[in-house]
Protein backbone atom coordinates (compact mmCIF):
# COMPACT_ATOMS: atom_id res chain seq x y z
CA UNK A 1 0.00 0.00 0.00
CA UNK A 2 1.13 3.22 -0.78
CA UNK A 3 1.67 6.04 2.22
CA UNK A 4 2.58 9.46 2.62
CA UNK A 5 3.09 11.54 5.39
CA UNK A 6 0.15 12.75 6.58
CA UNK A 7 -2.05 9.53 5.97
CA UNK A 8 -3.34 8.21 9.10
CA UNK A 9 -1.27 4.53 9.93
CA UNK A 10 -4.12 1.65 9.08
CA UNK A 11 -2.33 -0.90 10.99
CA UNK A 12 -4.07 -3.85 13.60
CA UNK A 13 -3.90 -2.81 17.15
CA UNK A 14 -1.39 -4.95 18.86
CA UNK A 15 2.08 -4.96 19.67
CA UNK A 16 3.90 -2.98 17.03
CA UNK A 17 7.68 -2.96 16.90
CA UNK A 18 8.53 0.05 14.41
CA UNK A 19 11.05 0.43 11.40
CA UNK A 20 12.10 3.26 8.75
CA UNK A 21 9.58 5.97 7.87
CA UNK A 22 7.58 5.31 11.02
CA UNK A 23 7.72 7.67 13.97
CA UNK A 24 6.71 7.76 17.67
CA UNK A 25 4.84 10.50 18.65
CA UNK A 26 6.61 10.71 22.05
CA UNK A 27 3.59 12.18 23.99
CA UNK A 28 1.06 10.66 22.92
CA UNK A 29 2.28 7.23 21.79
CA UNK A 30 0.81 7.44 18.19
CA UNK A 31 2.37 5.60 15.52
CA UNK A 32 2.37 8.08 11.96
CA UNK A 33 3.95 7.90 8.82
CA UNK A 34 7.16 9.89 8.31
CA UNK A 35 8.32 8.93 4.96
CA UNK A 36 6.41 8.58 1.68
CA UNK A 37 6.52 5.09 0.07
CA UNK A 38 5.06 1.42 0.54
CA UNK A 39 3.88 0.62 4.05
CA UNK A 40 4.59 -3.11 4.70
CA UNK A 41 2.84 -4.83 7.64
CA UNK A 42 4.19 -8.26 8.96
CA UNK A 43 2.13 -9.84 11.90
CA UNK A 44 3.74 -13.02 13.14
CA UNK A 45 2.25 -16.29 13.46
CA UNK A 46 0.60 -15.80 17.11
CA UNK A 47 -1.48 -13.13 16.12
CA UNK A 48 0.55 -11.18 18.69
CA UNK A 49 3.05 -8.22 17.29
CA UNK A 50 3.36 -7.33 14.17
CA UNK A 51 6.36 -4.97 12.52
CA UNK A 52 5.65 -2.15 10.63
CA UNK A 53 7.69 -0.08 8.11
CA UNK A 54 7.96 1.68 5.20
CA UNK A 55 9.85 1.58 2.16
CA UNK A 56 10.56 4.28 0.45
CA UNK A 57 13.02 6.10 -2.00
CA UNK A 58 15.89 7.72 -0.25
CA UNK A 59 19.88 8.89 -1.01
CA UNK A 60 20.67 10.46 2.52
CA UNK A 61 21.81 7.65 4.81
CA UNK A 62 20.93 8.19 8.28
CA UNK A 63 23.26 5.45 10.43
CA UNK A 64 20.41 3.11 12.73
CA UNK A 65 22.12 0.76 14.90
CA UNK A 66 22.92 -2.42 13.70
CA UNK A 67 23.15 -1.95 10.01
CA UNK A 68 25.68 -3.10 7.94
CA UNK A 69 27.63 -0.37 6.56
CA UNK A 70 31.10 -0.02 4.34
CA UNK A 71 32.99 2.86 4.70
CA UNK A 72 36.03 4.68 3.31
CA UNK A 73 38.58 5.57 6.46
CA UNK A 74 39.34 8.99 5.98
CA UNK A 75 42.10 9.40 9.08
CA UNK A 76 42.37 9.49 12.39
CA UNK A 77 40.96 10.68 15.89
CA UNK A 78 43.28 9.36 18.58
CA UNK A 79 42.60 5.73 19.26
CA UNK A 80 39.87 5.92 16.99
CA UNK A 81 39.72 5.65 12.74
CA UNK A 82 37.40 8.03 10.81
CA UNK A 83 35.20 7.04 8.68
CA UNK A 84 33.42 8.15 5.69
CA UNK A 85 29.60 6.34 5.36
CA UNK A 86 28.24 8.71 2.21
CA UNK A 87 29.90 12.09 0.62
CA UNK A 88 29.35 15.08 2.18
CA UNK A 89 27.95 13.53 5.83
CA UNK A 90 29.47 13.65 9.04
CA UNK A 91 32.20 11.25 9.87
CA UNK A 92 31.70 7.51 11.97
CA UNK A 93 34.50 6.50 14.68
CA UNK A 94 35.38 3.19 14.46
CA UNK A 95 37.47 2.76 17.51
CA UNK A 96 41.18 0.81 17.23
CA UNK A 97 39.74 -1.81 19.77
CA UNK A 98 36.36 -2.99 17.81
CA UNK A 99 38.42 -5.45 16.05
CA UNK A 100 38.59 -8.67 17.28
CA UNK A 101 41.57 -9.94 19.21
CA UNK A 102 42.59 -6.08 18.91
CA UNK A 103 44.64 -4.83 22.17
CA UNK A 104 46.85 -1.82 22.70
CA UNK A 105 49.83 -2.97 21.03
CA UNK A 106 48.33 -4.92 18.85
CA UNK A 107 46.19 -2.86 16.49
CA UNK A 108 44.82 -3.30 13.08
CA UNK A 109 46.62 -0.86 10.12
CA UNK A 110 44.59 0.87 8.03
CA UNK A 111 45.25 3.79 5.57
CA UNK A 112 43.52 6.96 4.45
CA UNK A 113 41.27 5.28 1.77
CA UNK A 114 40.72 2.05 2.49
CA UNK A 115 37.55 0.20 2.73
CA UNK A 116 35.78 -1.70 5.77
CA UNK A 117 32.62 -3.87 6.04
CA UNK A 118 31.23 -2.91 9.38
CA UNK A 119 28.07 -2.70 11.86
CA UNK A 120 26.81 0.07 13.41
CA UNK A 121 27.28 0.09 17.20
CA UNK A 122 25.67 3.09 18.01
CA UNK A 123 23.16 5.70 16.32
CA UNK A 124 22.97 8.51 19.55
CA UNK A 125 22.49 11.55 17.49
CA UNK A 126 23.93 14.18 20.00
CA UNK A 127 27.45 12.39 20.22
CA UNK A 128 29.77 10.52 17.57
CA UNK A 129 28.31 7.84 16.06
CA UNK A 130 30.20 4.73 16.05
CA UNK A 131 30.84 1.25 14.55
CA UNK A 132 32.87 -1.64 14.92
CA UNK A 133 33.85 -5.04 12.89
CA UNK A 134 33.03 -7.48 15.55
CA UNK A 135 30.72 -9.58 15.58
CA UNK A 136 28.41 -9.25 18.82
CA UNK A 137 26.90 -12.47 18.90
CA UNK A 138 30.29 -14.62 18.66
CA UNK A 139 33.08 -12.10 19.50
CA UNK A 140 34.79 -12.74 16.42
CA UNK A 141 35.19 -11.55 12.61
CA UNK A 142 32.44 -12.52 11.42
CA UNK A 143 32.60 -11.21 7.82
CA UNK A 144 33.36 -7.89 9.24
CA UNK A 145 36.64 -6.15 9.11
CA UNK A 146 39.17 -4.66 5.84
CA UNK A 147 37.64 -5.04 2.30
CA UNK A 148 40.85 -5.77 -0.02
CA UNK A 149 41.91 -2.99 -2.70
CA UNK A 150 41.28 -5.62 -5.42
CA UNK A 151 37.82 -5.04 -5.36
CA UNK A 152 35.74 -2.27 -6.99
CA UNK A 153 33.35 -0.23 -4.59
CA UNK A 154 29.84 1.73 -5.85
CA UNK A 155 27.13 3.67 -5.28
CA UNK A 156 23.50 2.80 -5.38
CA UNK A 157 19.98 3.88 -3.79
CA UNK A 158 19.17 2.61 -0.66
CA UNK A 159 15.67 0.82 -0.32
CA UNK A 160 18.30 -0.90 -3.62
CA UNK A 161 20.83 -2.06 -1.25
CA UNK A 162 18.57 -2.87 1.42
CA UNK A 163 16.54 -5.32 -1.33
CA UNK A 164 19.96 -7.11 -2.15
CA UNK A 165 20.90 -7.30 1.51
CA UNK A 166 17.63 -8.23 3.08
CA UNK A 167 14.94 -9.78 0.11
CA UNK A 168 15.99 -13.83 0.15
CA UNK A 169 13.63 -13.85 -2.91
CA UNK A 170 16.07 -11.32 -4.71
CA UNK A 171 16.87 -12.67 -8.09
CA UNK A 172 19.57 -9.63 -8.82
CA UNK A 173 22.68 -11.49 -7.14
CA UNK A 174 21.18 -14.85 -8.14
CA UNK A 175 21.58 -14.35 -11.45
CA UNK A 176 24.95 -12.67 -11.72
CA UNK A 177 26.23 -15.67 -10.25
CA UNK A 178 25.28 -17.43 -13.31
CA UNK A 179 27.61 -15.18 -14.86
CA UNK A 180 30.62 -15.26 -13.19
CA UNK A 181 32.28 -15.73 -9.32
CA UNK A 182 31.96 -13.24 -7.12
CA UNK A 183 32.68 -11.84 -3.31
CA UNK A 184 30.44 -9.08 -2.42
CA UNK A 185 29.92 -6.89 0.50
CA UNK A 186 26.80 -4.68 0.55
CA UNK A 187 26.26 -1.51 3.34
CA UNK A 188 23.01 -0.49 3.73
CA UNK A 189 23.95 3.38 3.44
CA UNK A 190 24.19 2.71 -0.44
CA UNK A 191 28.20 1.79 -0.70
CA UNK A 192 28.86 -1.76 -2.58
CA UNK A 193 32.07 -3.57 -2.67
CA UNK A 194 32.19 -6.20 -5.09
CA UNK A 195 35.03 -8.37 -6.32
CA UNK A 196 34.72 -10.87 -9.32
CA UNK A 197 37.24 -13.96 -8.88
CA UNK A 198 40.42 -12.44 -7.45
CA UNK A 199 39.98 -8.64 -8.68
CA UNK A 200 42.53 -6.48 -10.02
CA UNK A 201 46.08 -8.65 -8.77
CA UNK A 202 49.02 -6.82 -9.61
CA UNK A 203 52.56 -8.94 -9.83
CA UNK A 204 55.27 -6.69 -9.79
CA UNK A 205 53.63 -3.08 -10.53
CA UNK A 206 52.32 -5.75 -13.71
CA UNK A 207 48.58 -6.75 -14.48
CA UNK A 208 48.25 -10.19 -14.39
CA UNK A 209 46.46 -11.63 -17.20
CA UNK A 210 44.08 -13.37 -15.05
CA UNK A 211 43.34 -9.83 -13.29
CA UNK A 212 42.74 -8.25 -16.72
CA UNK A 213 39.83 -10.81 -16.82
CA UNK A 214 38.69 -10.55 -12.92
CA UNK A 215 38.50 -6.47 -13.15
CA UNK A 216 36.38 -6.25 -16.28
CA UNK A 217 33.97 -8.81 -15.21
CA UNK A 218 34.60 -6.54 -12.08
CA UNK A 219 33.46 -3.97 -14.09
CA UNK A 220 31.06 -5.43 -15.65
CA UNK A 221 29.02 -6.64 -12.47
CA UNK A 222 28.85 -3.47 -11.14
CA UNK A 223 27.36 -1.79 -13.89
CA UNK A 224 24.89 -4.83 -13.92
CA UNK A 225 23.86 -3.93 -10.37
CA UNK A 226 23.60 -0.29 -11.02
CA UNK A 227 21.36 -0.68 -14.08
CA UNK A 228 18.87 -2.75 -12.10
CA UNK A 229 17.97 -0.53 -9.86
CA UNK A 230 16.48 1.38 -12.62
CA UNK A 231 14.99 -1.77 -14.75
CA UNK A 232 11.45 -3.94 -14.12
CA UNK A 233 12.20 -7.34 -13.10
CA UNK A 234 11.68 -8.60 -16.47
CA UNK A 235 13.98 -6.69 -18.22
CA UNK A 236 17.26 -7.96 -15.51
CA UNK A 237 18.03 -10.74 -18.10
CA UNK A 238 18.33 -8.18 -21.21
CA UNK A 239 20.60 -5.68 -18.69
CA UNK A 240 22.60 -8.73 -17.61
CA UNK A 241 23.40 -10.12 -21.26
CA UNK A 242 23.95 -6.63 -22.13
CA UNK A 243 26.62 -5.77 -19.33
CA UNK A 244 28.46 -8.91 -20.32
CA UNK A 245 28.13 -9.14 -23.87
CA UNK A 246 31.68 -7.68 -24.63
CA UNK A 247 33.01 -10.42 -22.17
CA UNK B 1 35.16 17.56 8.51
CA UNK B 2 32.14 16.96 5.34
CA UNK B 3 33.93 16.33 2.49
CA UNK B 4 33.85 14.02 -1.13
CA UNK B 5 36.54 11.28 -0.42
CA UNK B 6 37.52 8.65 -2.82
CA UNK B 7 38.37 5.31 -2.05
CA UNK B 8 41.58 3.30 -3.08
CA UNK B 9 39.34 0.90 -4.75
CA UNK B 10 38.10 3.26 -6.73
CA UNK B 11 41.03 4.74 -7.80
CA UNK B 12 42.75 1.78 -8.82
CA UNK B 13 39.94 1.07 -11.04
CA UNK B 14 39.73 4.31 -12.57
CA UNK B 15 43.22 4.37 -13.34
CA UNK B 16 43.21 1.07 -14.50
CA UNK B 17 40.50 1.00 -17.32
CA UNK B 18 41.73 4.44 -18.18
CA UNK B 19 45.39 2.47 -18.99
CA UNK B 20 43.25 -0.24 -21.17
CA UNK B 21 41.86 2.89 -22.98
CA UNK B 22 38.14 2.84 -21.70
CA UNK B 23 36.48 4.70 -19.12
CA UNK B 24 33.83 3.32 -15.94
CA UNK B 25 31.08 4.83 -17.71
CA UNK B 26 31.68 3.27 -20.93
CA UNK B 27 33.16 6.06 -22.82
CA UNK B 28 36.66 6.35 -24.89
CA UNK B 29 39.30 8.64 -23.61
CA UNK B 30 38.68 11.15 -25.53
CA UNK B 31 35.20 11.09 -26.03
CA UNK B 32 33.11 13.98 -24.19
CA UNK B 33 29.37 13.47 -23.18
CA UNK B 34 26.61 14.53 -25.26
CA UNK B 35 25.19 17.54 -24.21
CA UNK B 36 21.16 17.66 -23.90
CA UNK B 37 19.64 20.84 -24.67
CA UNK B 38 15.99 21.95 -23.57
CA UNK B 39 15.51 25.45 -24.66
CA UNK B 40 12.71 27.50 -23.25
CA UNK B 41 11.34 31.09 -23.30
CA UNK B 42 13.61 34.14 -24.71
CA UNK B 43 16.86 32.96 -23.44
CA UNK B 44 16.23 30.19 -21.20
CA UNK B 45 18.35 27.15 -20.88
CA UNK B 46 18.04 23.85 -20.03
CA UNK B 47 21.46 21.62 -19.89
CA UNK B 48 22.09 18.15 -19.52
CA UNK B 49 25.60 17.15 -19.14
CA UNK B 50 25.45 13.60 -18.51
CA UNK B 51 24.80 14.07 -14.96
CA UNK B 52 25.32 17.83 -14.38
CA UNK B 53 22.80 19.66 -14.52
CA UNK B 54 22.83 24.01 -15.50
CA UNK B 55 19.91 25.90 -16.11
CA UNK B 56 20.96 29.40 -17.25
CA UNK B 57 18.72 32.63 -18.26
CA UNK B 58 19.68 35.24 -19.83
CA UNK B 59 18.10 38.90 -19.15
CA UNK B 60 18.46 42.50 -20.15
CA UNK B 61 18.16 46.12 -18.62
CA UNK B 62 18.91 49.47 -19.75
CA UNK B 63 21.71 50.96 -17.60
CA UNK B 64 24.21 54.13 -17.69
CA UNK B 65 27.51 52.75 -19.44
CA UNK B 66 31.06 52.98 -17.67
CA UNK B 67 32.71 56.60 -18.43
CA UNK B 68 35.84 55.65 -20.22
CA UNK B 69 33.35 53.60 -22.53
CA UNK B 70 30.31 55.57 -23.35
CA UNK B 71 29.23 53.42 -26.02
CA UNK B 72 29.49 50.14 -25.33
CA UNK B 73 27.25 47.75 -23.43
CA UNK B 74 27.69 45.34 -20.96
CA UNK B 75 27.92 41.89 -20.60
CA UNK B 76 27.34 39.95 -16.73
CA UNK B 77 27.99 36.46 -16.20
CA UNK B 78 26.88 35.77 -13.15
CA UNK B 79 27.17 32.17 -11.63
CA UNK B 80 25.57 30.31 -8.83
CA UNK B 81 27.42 27.55 -6.74
CA UNK B 82 24.12 26.41 -4.54
CA UNK B 83 24.83 23.42 -2.19
CA UNK B 84 21.59 22.45 -3.57
CA UNK B 85 24.14 20.90 -6.65
CA UNK B 86 26.26 19.44 -4.08
CA UNK B 87 27.21 19.90 -0.87
CA UNK B 88 30.77 20.16 -2.03
CA UNK B 89 29.62 24.28 -2.82
CA UNK B 90 28.33 24.98 0.64
CA UNK B 91 30.76 27.36 1.42
CA UNK B 92 32.01 30.15 -1.84
CA UNK B 93 34.81 27.92 -3.10
CA UNK B 94 37.74 28.33 -5.56
CA UNK B 95 35.75 26.96 -7.76
CA UNK B 96 33.36 29.50 -8.58
CA UNK B 97 35.95 32.00 -8.88
CA UNK B 98 37.72 29.73 -11.67
CA UNK B 99 34.48 29.05 -13.39
CA UNK B 100 33.56 32.69 -13.73
CA UNK B 101 37.01 33.61 -14.75
CA UNK B 102 37.15 31.43 -17.34
CA UNK B 103 33.73 31.87 -18.76
CA UNK B 104 34.40 35.89 -18.80
CA UNK B 105 37.83 34.69 -20.83
CA UNK B 106 36.06 33.11 -23.03
CA UNK B 107 32.94 34.86 -24.11
CA UNK B 108 33.78 38.63 -22.64
CA UNK B 109 36.68 38.32 -23.65
CA UNK B 110 37.34 37.10 -26.74
CA UNK B 111 34.50 39.69 -28.04
CA UNK B 112 31.98 36.80 -28.98
CA UNK B 113 29.14 39.35 -27.99
CA UNK B 114 29.18 42.52 -29.79
CA UNK B 115 29.16 45.46 -27.27
CA UNK B 116 28.99 48.22 -29.13
CA UNK B 117 25.59 47.35 -31.00
CA UNK B 118 23.90 47.18 -27.57
CA UNK B 119 24.54 51.29 -27.50
CA UNK B 120 21.21 52.61 -27.29
CA UNK B 121 22.80 56.53 -26.51
CA UNK B 122 26.69 57.23 -26.12
CA UNK B 123 27.28 57.73 -22.73
CA UNK B 124 23.67 57.79 -20.94
CA UNK B 125 22.02 54.37 -22.08
CA UNK B 126 23.04 51.27 -22.79
CA UNK B 127 21.99 47.29 -22.74
CA UNK B 128 23.19 45.44 -19.88
CA UNK B 129 22.86 41.71 -21.19
CA UNK B 130 23.28 39.22 -17.50
CA UNK B 131 23.55 35.65 -18.30
CA UNK B 132 22.25 33.71 -14.97
CA UNK B 133 23.99 30.34 -14.35
CA UNK B 134 22.30 28.01 -12.09
CA UNK B 135 24.32 24.57 -10.63
CA UNK B 136 21.80 22.01 -10.17
CA UNK B 137 23.30 18.85 -9.96
CA UNK B 138 27.28 18.40 -10.17
CA UNK B 139 28.58 15.44 -11.95
CA UNK B 140 32.06 17.28 -12.98
CA UNK B 141 32.87 19.22 -15.67
CA UNK B 142 31.29 22.55 -14.87
CA UNK B 143 33.56 24.71 -16.78
CA UNK B 144 32.53 22.96 -19.88
CA UNK B 145 28.74 23.00 -19.39
CA UNK B 146 28.73 26.33 -17.82
CA UNK B 147 30.31 27.96 -20.81
CA UNK B 148 28.50 25.85 -23.45
CA UNK B 149 24.88 26.91 -21.35
CA UNK B 150 26.35 30.90 -21.28
CA UNK B 151 27.04 30.92 -25.29
CA UNK B 152 23.94 28.83 -26.35
CA UNK B 153 21.63 31.34 -24.08
CA UNK B 154 22.99 34.68 -25.25
CA UNK B 155 22.48 33.35 -28.96
CA UNK B 156 18.76 32.34 -27.94
CA UNK B 157 17.84 35.55 -25.79
CA UNK B 158 16.21 38.33 -28.24
CA UNK B 159 16.63 41.81 -27.04
CA UNK B 160 13.20 43.59 -27.00
CA UNK B 161 12.84 46.26 -29.47
CA UNK B 162 13.20 50.04 -28.83
CA UNK B 163 12.77 53.97 -30.49
CA UNK B 164 14.32 56.80 -29.86
CA UNK B 165 11.87 59.90 -30.42
CA UNK B 166 13.17 63.25 -30.63
CA UNK B 167 13.53 64.49 -26.86
CA UNK B 168 15.78 61.70 -26.49
CA UNK B 169 13.05 59.32 -24.96
CA UNK B 170 13.29 55.58 -25.26
CA UNK B 171 10.27 53.94 -26.33
CA UNK B 172 10.55 49.72 -25.38
CA UNK B 173 8.37 47.66 -27.19
CA UNK B 174 6.86 44.67 -26.35
CA UNK B 175 7.43 41.10 -27.64
CA UNK B 176 3.89 41.33 -29.34
CA UNK B 177 4.05 44.78 -30.42
CA UNK B 178 7.41 44.66 -32.95
CA UNK B 179 9.94 41.79 -33.67
CA UNK B 180 12.42 41.37 -30.73
CA UNK B 181 16.01 41.43 -32.57
CA UNK B 182 18.84 38.82 -31.89
CA UNK B 183 22.05 39.61 -30.26
CA UNK B 184 24.94 39.93 -32.87
CA UNK B 185 27.15 37.13 -31.74
CA UNK B 186 30.15 37.18 -33.64
CA UNK B 187 31.89 33.60 -33.01
CA UNK B 188 31.21 30.70 -30.78
CA UNK B 189 33.33 30.11 -28.11
CA UNK B 190 33.46 26.50 -27.30
CA UNK B 191 35.56 25.37 -24.31
CA UNK B 192 36.37 22.05 -22.79
CA UNK B 193 38.44 20.64 -20.04
CA UNK B 194 41.13 18.17 -20.64
CA UNK B 195 42.41 16.31 -17.49
CA UNK B 196 45.64 14.56 -16.89
CA UNK B 197 46.52 11.85 -14.95
CA UNK B 198 49.45 9.85 -14.27
CA UNK B 199 49.46 6.17 -13.59
CA UNK B 200 53.36 5.95 -12.86
CA UNK B 201 54.95 8.23 -9.73
CA UNK B 202 55.83 11.95 -9.84
CA UNK B 203 59.40 11.13 -10.18
CA UNK B 204 58.86 9.06 -13.90
CA UNK B 205 57.31 11.98 -14.65
CA UNK B 206 59.71 14.73 -14.76
CA UNK B 207 63.21 12.74 -15.09
CA UNK B 208 62.15 9.78 -18.09
CA UNK B 209 61.89 10.87 -21.37
CA UNK B 210 58.39 8.63 -21.62
CA UNK B 211 55.11 9.89 -21.52
CA UNK B 212 52.86 7.68 -19.74
CA UNK B 213 50.62 10.56 -18.69
CA UNK B 214 46.92 9.90 -20.35
CA UNK B 215 44.10 12.54 -20.68
CA UNK B 216 40.98 12.48 -20.74
CA UNK B 217 38.14 14.57 -21.98
CA UNK B 218 34.99 15.54 -19.87
CA UNK B 219 36.03 14.01 -16.21
CA UNK B 220 33.10 12.82 -14.34
CA UNK B 221 33.15 13.63 -10.56
CA UNK B 222 35.20 10.68 -9.39
CA UNK B 223 37.75 11.52 -12.14
CA UNK B 224 38.03 14.79 -11.39
CA UNK B 225 38.76 13.63 -7.56
CA UNK B 226 41.64 11.64 -8.89
CA UNK B 227 43.02 13.72 -11.83
CA UNK B 228 46.90 15.32 -11.14
CA UNK B 229 46.05 18.27 -13.59
CA UNK B 230 44.25 19.52 -16.03
CA UNK B 231 43.90 22.03 -18.76
CA UNK B 232 41.11 24.04 -20.60
CA UNK B 233 41.00 25.23 -23.80
CA UNK B 234 38.49 27.58 -25.45
CA UNK B 235 38.52 26.96 -29.40
CA UNK B 236 35.68 28.27 -32.34
CA UNK B 237 35.00 26.45 -35.09
CA UNK B 238 37.15 29.32 -37.43
CA UNK B 239 39.88 27.29 -36.37
CA UNK B 240 40.83 30.06 -33.40
CA UNK B 241 42.54 29.49 -30.15
CA UNK B 242 40.79 31.82 -27.58
CA UNK B 243 42.39 30.84 -24.22
CA UNK B 244 44.32 28.18 -22.66
CA UNK B 245 44.73 27.89 -18.99
CA UNK B 246 46.43 25.17 -17.00
CA UNK B 247 47.38 25.80 -13.31
CA UNK B 248 50.23 23.96 -12.38
CA UNK B 249 50.09 20.06 -11.90
CA UNK B 250 51.84 17.59 -14.42
CA UNK B 251 54.04 19.17 -17.50
CA UNK B 252 52.75 17.59 -20.33
CA UNK B 253 54.15 17.22 -23.97
CA UNK B 254 53.64 20.38 -26.37
CA UNK B 255 52.99 17.50 -29.18
CA UNK B 256 50.62 16.08 -26.73
CA UNK B 257 48.98 19.69 -26.34
CA UNK B 258 49.16 20.38 -30.18
CA UNK B 259 47.39 16.97 -30.63
CA UNK B 260 44.92 17.94 -28.08
CA UNK B 261 44.15 21.65 -29.62
CA UNK B 262 43.24 19.75 -32.63
CA UNK B 263 40.72 17.56 -30.92
CA UNK B 264 39.04 20.34 -29.47
CA UNK B 265 38.44 22.18 -32.77
CA UNK B 266 37.04 18.80 -34.42
CA UNK B 267 34.83 19.00 -31.08
CA UNK B 268 33.98 22.87 -31.43
CA UNK B 269 32.64 21.87 -35.34
CA UNK B 270 30.11 19.04 -33.61
CA UNK B 271 29.16 21.25 -31.04
CA UNK B 272 28.56 24.70 -32.82
CA UNK B 273 26.42 23.19 -34.96
CA UNK B 274 24.62 21.55 -32.61
CA UNK B 275 23.61 25.16 -30.84
CA UNK B 276 22.70 25.88 -34.46
CA UNK B 277 20.33 23.42 -35.11
CA UNK B 278 19.02 23.53 -31.69
CA UNK B 279 18.69 26.77 -31.82
CA UNK B 280 16.92 26.87 -35.64
CA UNK B 281 14.69 24.18 -34.70
CA UNK B 282 13.10 26.18 -31.38
CA UNK B 283 12.91 29.42 -33.68
CA UNK B 284 10.95 27.43 -36.39
CA UNK B 285 8.64 26.13 -33.74
CA UNK B 286 8.00 29.52 -32.06
CA UNK B 287 7.33 31.26 -35.63
CA UNK B 288 4.87 28.13 -36.08
CA UNK B 289 3.06 29.03 -33.00
CA UNK B 290 3.13 32.80 -33.55
CA UNK B 291 1.49 31.98 -36.92
CA UNK B 292 -0.89 29.70 -35.90
CA UNK B 293 -2.26 32.77 -32.79
CA UNK B 294 -1.88 35.08 -35.83
CA UNK B 295 -4.75 32.51 -38.03
CA UNK B 296 -6.74 32.41 -34.81
CA UNK B 297 -7.07 35.93 -34.05
CA UNK B 298 -8.11 36.49 -37.75
CA UNK B 299 -10.47 33.87 -37.78
CA UNK B 300 -12.31 34.91 -34.82
CA UNK B 301 -12.74 38.42 -36.13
Amino acid sequence: MKIVPGDALDIQQMKTTIGPGVYKNPKTQNIIPAAAGYLNVKINKKNTNQLAYIESKSKRYIPKANDFVVGIVTGTIGESYKVSLQDFSANVLLSMMAFPNATKKNRPNLKVGQVVYARVSQDIPEIDIEIECIDPATGKEGGFGMLDESGYIFEVGLNYANELLFNPSSVYLEKLASKCKFEVAIGLNGKIWIKCGDGLVYEEDQLTEAGANDFRYTLAAATYLKKCQKVPKSQVDAVLKESFKNL
Amino acid sequence: MKSNDISINETKYIIESLKQGTRLDGRKLDEIRKPEVVLGDNGYVELGWGQTKVVIKTSSEIVKPFEDRPNEGLLVINNELSPMASIKFDERSVDEVMINRIIEKSIRKSNALDLEGLCIKTGEKVWLIRVDLSIINFDGNLIDSCCFGSIISLIHFKLPNYSLDTNGNIKVYNLDEKPPISLSVLHIPITLSISFFNPLNDEENLKSNNNYEISVFDATMKEELVRDSYLVVSVNSNKELIQLTKLGGIPIDSVELVNLCQRCYAYAEELTELIKTTVKRKEEEEFKRLNLRLLKSVDTR
